[in-house]
């Protein structure tokens, strides 16, 4: 299996880092897959620099991680780089997943409508709740592990071959997974307070488009 | 509801909201997309005083007890499109 995966990781505040530094734990799976990764980090991850690639290189599958509106979603800096309305057709054919604010409202809904297309991303903002003294180190925070590997779940999910629907479902159920681990008597009143959280991100996840598309 | 009683209502839920956000781990910092990040403190204090962040948290607080309700912490199925 061979493909191209572009992958935006901005880097201008604290939560497009944890996004970012989250996101790079996927990218063993996708070169064991055969996926050659595009990676376009912090300044890279400019609207330019998107375009040009998905219109030459035709990557496939489309990670986006960055702030969003119910129209667009951003890179470095918060520039939008994909808008519903004017380049939106750029992830016709593709599948797209946005870690991102409320964007499958308008462009999710506009991508999702291209044939043999899906986009998958979040109806509502995507709230991550993280600890200061982590900010620095990312990865050993594990209040936004409980964010973020559900998350990733939809990408690792799709590297494996199965469909959209799918990739939406079981990080649906590592949501769920994660939030009836909370609810047990082991859990510190710590985590269990970011309940209301999870459950959020949970039902905000959609997709949008056909549900069978596949990465092969 | 009257709109002396609706703003009474309104205080009572952001009261019971802010109570609940005490909860929070100390040092725990919120994301709210574009809209930035802000501190278990900055999160209260909006709550309390009702500006957009703080009506974000109130809405986040009613759609989980809405959760709760339909069972979707127990039942995954719930949690679909």
């Amino acid at each position: 299996m061979t493909g191209q995966l572009l992958i935006t990781r901005p880097g201008h505040d604290y939560a497009t880092r944890y996004l970012s530094v989250w996101a790079e734990k996927t990218f063993e799976m996708a070169r064991a897959k055969g996926y050659s990764i595009i990676d376009l980090r912090r300044e890279r991850a400019n609207r330019k620099e998107v375009e040009s690639i998905l219109n030459k290189r035709k990557p496939g599958f489309v990670i986006i991680n960055g702030h969003g509106s119910d129209d667009s979603v951003a890179g470095q800096e918060d520039e939008p780089l994909l808008i519903a309305g004017n380049n939106s057709f750029l992830l016709k054919g593709k599948i797209t997943y946005a870690i991102s604010c409320r964007s499958a409202r308008v462009l999710g809904k506009e991508v999702g409508q291209y044939t043999n297309t899906a986009y998958i991303g979040y109806k509502e903002d995507f709230i991550l709740v993280y600890l200061e003294k982590y900010c620095t180190r990312p990865l050993e925070d594990k209040l936004a592990g409980f964010f973020l590997e559900p998350s990733n779940l939809v990408i690792t999910t799709l590297l494996k071959g199965h469909s959209a629907k799918e990739a939406v479902l079981r990080a649906k159920q590592e949501f769920l997974r994660k939030i009836q681990g909370l609810l047990t008597s082991e859990t510190s009143v710590d985590a269990y307070s970011t309940l209301r959280y999870l459950v959020w991100d949970m039902r905000n996840l959609v997709l949008c488009g056909q549900e069978n598309k596949k990465l092969f | 509801m009257e709109d002396k009683e609706k703003n009474k209502y309104d205080e009572e839920i952001r009261k019971l909201v802010a109570t609940r956000l005490e909860t929070l781990p100390d040092g725990a910092v919120i994301s709210v997309g574009s809209d930035g990040e802000f501190t278990k403190e900055q999160v209260i204090k909006s709550v309390l005083e009702g500006d957009k962040i703080g009506q974000k948290m109130v809405e986040i607080e009613m759609s989980f007890l809405q959760s709760l309700k339909e069972g979707v912490l127990y039942d995954g199925t719930a949690a679909d499109n």
